[in-house]
């Protein structure tokens, strides 16, 4: 006997049409009360990637691959301390710390590329950000642009730290997203305005949802570049900032 | 905002105005969602015609102008707005001055469309019968039926399905208060040869012959709404998708023959004396019982209804704007860039690039396009740069294309729009940006007919 190996053709229009809008897992059939064996399997391929891509550190061919100049990592130690211990994300290495301070003099924008809770969405969408974001920012004339920057087991908060170590008037920070079944690849680009410890979800903006169903990754690169250029003039971001 | 739609069709001519509300940007994809919200409905005058048949423009304008004004909407409150010639009218030869005249009754941006499908795509849209195929996510075709021409659209879970314009409506015979034939249309006199009838100007058209023609383009509708092959004379521009699909899940009648179909009790047979209320009635007999045929929420002003709430666009919100004065452009002629092969001939005057790229396509294949349109717009050394593109990548492309004019030390001023399909549109105009960031935009299918 055949296979079939897409069932979708059985389903009325208004089914199909449904399907079609959502990522979500509609109308997908059913054997007796248990769902399809075929369904069944695509969800736990979708759960294992999601937790792969929670667990999997950044290769260092990705560093070489976004061209990232440094290599720095939180004081969360490894995967595992960082999913056990939230808060250390947040916070530099010391001597990484210093290391960044050497490496980068004073900038106007700082741009990083951090893991957060997907390392698969910074090594998918990153390398398609980075250039469109480096080269949109010397459109806009921003000044001067340091990084990219990795930094490894990275929460959002780093971006403060970040911040204070190079005295950037502005920071990016691409970091990916918690993954969810519909995709493990969704990355986020926070931007903050003089971004200095004590600094909170409020005074930064972010463009999220960045992955092949999402927006895609050169027209979230090429908004990031002109909402970098409106803080700068506006000396502003967060809530205040209007684009 | 508020704009301004006019219809100046065969037998009638209205406009409405409608408050446009660009909403807020969805979360999700970042887009608006526009609410229109109708304010106001002109009273139903008979098109003005000169003794030749040709529109009387300062009539038709005056009309309007004294129309507006009494109910508090002059010029200089109505933001945007469309003119649309349908049906017969759009034959005139002098149908583009009307819409040039018809300019004056808005302050900034007045547009023409007319013609064809587009008429079909807004009567459908103005009616309800695209919203109701997205709602209830099933089949629904709108029949909208005025003195010159029935329109036939067809939706499909909401998306398009199709498109026809017929040469079938009220007017296709027109008498006098006692009877006698005063005019006919070759398709009437088609039909008439089918009914064993002759019509002849100056005879009496007797009761059994008006009920035969009716019955006759009856017949034609119904076969129309099914898709199937119809002779050529009919048409006035073909089904543009493979026929026959059979009945939809629904229909709507639309247009001045559809608010007869669904008012016979304001039947007046001495007020337009013509075949419009026959063919209602005819319809309305012969639509087979299981097919749903709700009311729509806008029968006779569907057409002008759609042009206001549809015709004008909102471009998505990351979009490139490098206008020095943020003035509104008029007329570009859109010029679709292959995906590979020849550039088409560039017109003369002012365009608006229009770009498909695909839905995975990366900023290497957007740097390409780029160095396309830029190698052509060196030659022309155009001040403006007007790109848009269907998907949202209007500000990635705007880099792309701004790294390429850097490059090539062309220093035009920039506009990148995207979330727009221009594919049936000719021409386009677009508007001062919104405090939102989006650009309105209105896309217009300039096809007079020329038969």
């Amino acid at each position: 006997m055949g296979r079939i190996l897409h069932a979708d053709f059985r389903l009325p229009d208004a089914a199909r049409e449904l399907r079609s809008r959502t990522g979500a897992r509609i109308a997908v059939g059913r054997a007796g009360t248990r769902p399809t064996t075929a369904e069944l399997l695509k969800m736990r391929i979708d759960h294992a990637a999601a937790c792969d891509a929670v667990r999997t550190e950044l290769s260092t061919e990705f560093v070489q691959l976004c061209g990232c100049s440094l290599d720095l990592s939180t004081q969360a130690e490894g995967r595992e301390g960082y999913l056990l211990n939230p808060p250390l994300g947040r916070l530099l290495r010391p001597e990484d710390r210093a290391r960044l301070t050497a490496a980068v003099p004073a900038c106007d924008v700082l741009v990083a590329v951090g893991d957060g809770l997907s390392s698969a969405a910074a090594q998918t969408q990153a390398p398609l950000v980075l250039p469109v974001l480096l080269s949109a920012l010397e459109l806009e004339g921003v000044g001067k642009v340091a990084g990219p920057v990795l930094v490894r087991n990275a929460r959002v908060g780093v971006m403060n730290d970040l911040g204070e170590a190079t005295q950037a008037r502005v920071v990016v920070l691409l970091v990916g997203e918690r993954p969810g079944l519909s995709t493990a690849e969704s990355l986020s680009i926070y931007i903050g305005y003089d971004p200095r410890p004590g600094r909170t979800d409020a005074e930064r903006n972010v463009l999220s949802n960045i992955h092949a169903a999402g927006i895609p990754p050169a027209e979230a690169a090429a908004q990031a570049a002109s909402w970098v250029k409106g803080m700068l003039d506006k000396g502003v971001s967060g809530v205040d900032f209007k684009p | 905002m508020l704009t301004l739609a006019v219809d100046v069709g065969t037998t009638t001519t209205h406009c409405v105005v409608h408050r446009f509300d660009p909403g807020d940007p969805a979360r999700g994809d970042g887009r608006f969602r526009p609410r229109h919200e109708l304010l106001f409905e002109s009273q139903v005058y008979f098109t003005p015609r000169r003794p030749d048949g040709e529109l009387d423009v300062p009539e038709l304008t005056r009309l309007h102008r004294e129309e507006l004004a009494a109910a508090g909407f002059p010029p200089g409150r109505l933001g945007m707005g469309a003119a649309l010639v349908t049906g017969e009218a759009a034959r005139c030869a002098n149908a583009h001055e009307a819409v040039t005249a018809l300019s004056g009754l808005c302050a900034a941006l007045v547009s023409a469309l007319a013609g064809g499908h587009a008429e079909s795509r807004l009567s459908g849209r103005g009616s309800g019968a695209q919203g109701d195929s997205q709602e209830r996510l099933r089949s629904v075709v709108c029949l909208d039926i005025g003195g010159g021409t029935a329109n036939l659209s067809r939706f499909q879970c909401g998306r398009d399905a199709g498109f026809c314009n017929l040469r079938i409506g009220g007017r296709m015979v027109r008498f006098d208060a006692a009877g006698q034939i005063l005019s006919f249309t070759p398709v009437a006199a088609k039909l008439s040869e089918a009914a064993a009838y002759r019509l002849e100007v100056g005879a009496t058209l007797l009761p059994e012959a008006q009920t035969a023609l009716a019955a006759a383009a009856a017949e034609l509708l119904l076969r129309a709404l099914q898709g199937d092959d119809l002779p050529a004379w009919a048409f006035d521009t073909p089904w543009d998708r493979p026929a026959p699909v059979g009945l939809p899940d629904a229909l709507y009648v639309a247009g001045g023959v559809g608010e007869l179909f669904h008012h016979p009790e304001i039947v007046d047979p001495q007020r337009f004396q013509d075949l419009g209320a026959d063919l209602a009635a005819a319809l309305s007999h012969r639509l087979p019982k299981a097919l749903a045929v709700p009311l729509p929420p806008q029968s006779l002003r569907a057409t002008v209804v759609g042009v206001g709430e549809h015709a004008l666009l909102l471009s998505g919100t990351t979009i490139h704007d490098g206008r020095k004065d943020r003035e509104a452009l008029r007329d570009l002629a859109i010029v679709e860039l292959p995906a590979e092969g020849e550039l088409p001939a560039l017109p003369a005057g002012a365009i608006a690039w229009f770009l498909r790229p695909p839905a995975d396509c990366d900023f290497d294949l957007l740097e390409r396009l780029a160095a396309r349109i830029l190698a052509a717009e060196v030659l022309r050394k155009s001040e403006m740069l007007v790109a848009v593109l269907e998907s949202d990548l209007g500000k990635a492309f705007s880099v792309a294309l701004r790294l390429a004019a850097k490059r090539w030390k062309l220093d035009s001023q920039i506009l990148c729009l995207d979330c727009l399909d221009l594919s049936d549109a000719v021409l386009l105009d677009v508007g001062a940006p919104l405090p939102e960031g989006a650009v309105p935009v209105l896309a217009r299918t300039l096809v007079f007919p020329t038969v």
